[in-house]
């Protein structure tokens, strides 16, 4: 199966997270909110115990916010050809994965998902409204 | 845009409070054959502002229309959506009958999120219609149609024709 997860410093998984189900309406997204208690499990536990629950042969897809952090890196171990890891994530390339099965989720779908969601980074204050002809 | 010798078709009528927004684009209309998506409204259609902020709710790939009712009445009356296959959004169910005696069939309405002013007949949580609501209902049933309240895909579908029948 599909397995969602979204890792950050500190609450945006969190965030992300109720966003998507706000949006999607979809369950299933596993958060890793990590640093927020100061004397909390070591990441790399958790992430060893989440890994843990999963079958071996699930597409697991891993979102985490930036590329330097450490966070990010501790995903790099899990890393092959069915666990995706992306960093710099926003919120349509996390709607591009929600609402993908599973078996459309490949390295092109991955490549063109991160490629579509940079175009949705958008300056508003200078963004003519898409008009058609065919629009009224 | 799909050309064709037919009249334009009404795929899908929702009946909304928010018309046009994130919802409706990345969850009903992926899932319906259309080709444009029509906001019947005569607040926002008339109103520059609310106009352009539900145009950034648009899908990429479809024709967008943010007319009032008449101008619906007008454009539909003229056979101006000649061969496109179209999806409705109101939160008015009044344009309703006036489609129905143009001659453009109705598929199933779906009232997805609607909170009448008066609340003389709270039917769901998200349907909450007038007794003038109830009259046009009246005289759309007897025109065959039928409704549901759906909220989005995911939901159970909530048929609605037994309820409206005994109110």
């Amino acid at each position: 199966m599909k397995r969602v997860v979204i890792a950050s410093h500190s609450r945006f998984a969190t965030g992300l997270k109720e966003t998507l189900k706000f949006i999607t309406a979809m369950e299933g997204i596993y958060d890793i909110p990590a640093y927020v208690e100061e004397d909390g499990k070591p990441l790399e536990e958790t992430i060893a115990e989440l890994f843990a629950t999963f079958d071996s042969e699930d597409t697991v897809v891993v979102m985490t916010d930036v590329l330097s952090g450490s966070v990010n890196q501790k995903f790099v171990p899990y890393i092959n050809d069915h666990t995706f890891v992306i960093t710099g994530v926003n919120v349509p390339f996390a709607l591009s994965i929600m609402l993908a099965d599973e078996a459309g989720i490949t390295p092109q779908y991955i490549r063109q998902a991160v490629e579509e969601s940079r175009q949705m980074l958008l300056y508003v204050n200078e963004m003519q409204p898409e008009q058609d002809e065919d629009d009224e | 845009m799909i050309r064709s010798d037919e009249k334009a078709q009404i795929v899908a009528v929702r009946m909304d409070e928010r018309l046009l927004h994130g919802i409706i684009t990345t969850q009903w209309i992926p899932r319906t054959l259309c080709d444009r998506v029509m906001v019947i409204d005569d607040v926002v259609a008339n109103d520059p502002l609310k106009k352009e902020v539900m145009k950034l709710s648009k899908p990429v790939d479809k024709a967008l229309s943010i007319i009032d009712r008449s101008t619906a009445i007008n454009h539909f009356g003229e056979g101006k959506y000649h061969g496109q296959r179209i999806f409705i959004l109101s939160r008015d169910l009044r344009v309703l009958p006036a489609l129905l005696e143009l001659g453009y069939p109705l598929p199933v309405i779906n009232i997805g999120m609607y909170y009448a002013p008066a609340r003389d007949h709270v039917l769901t949580k998200r349907v909450a219609l007038s007794r003038e609501d109830m009259q046009i209902i009246g005289v759309l049933r007897c025109a065959g149609c039928s409704f549901i309240s759906q909220y989005v895909p995911s939901d159970e579908t909530v048929r609605l024709d037994r309820a409206l029948a005994h109110l």
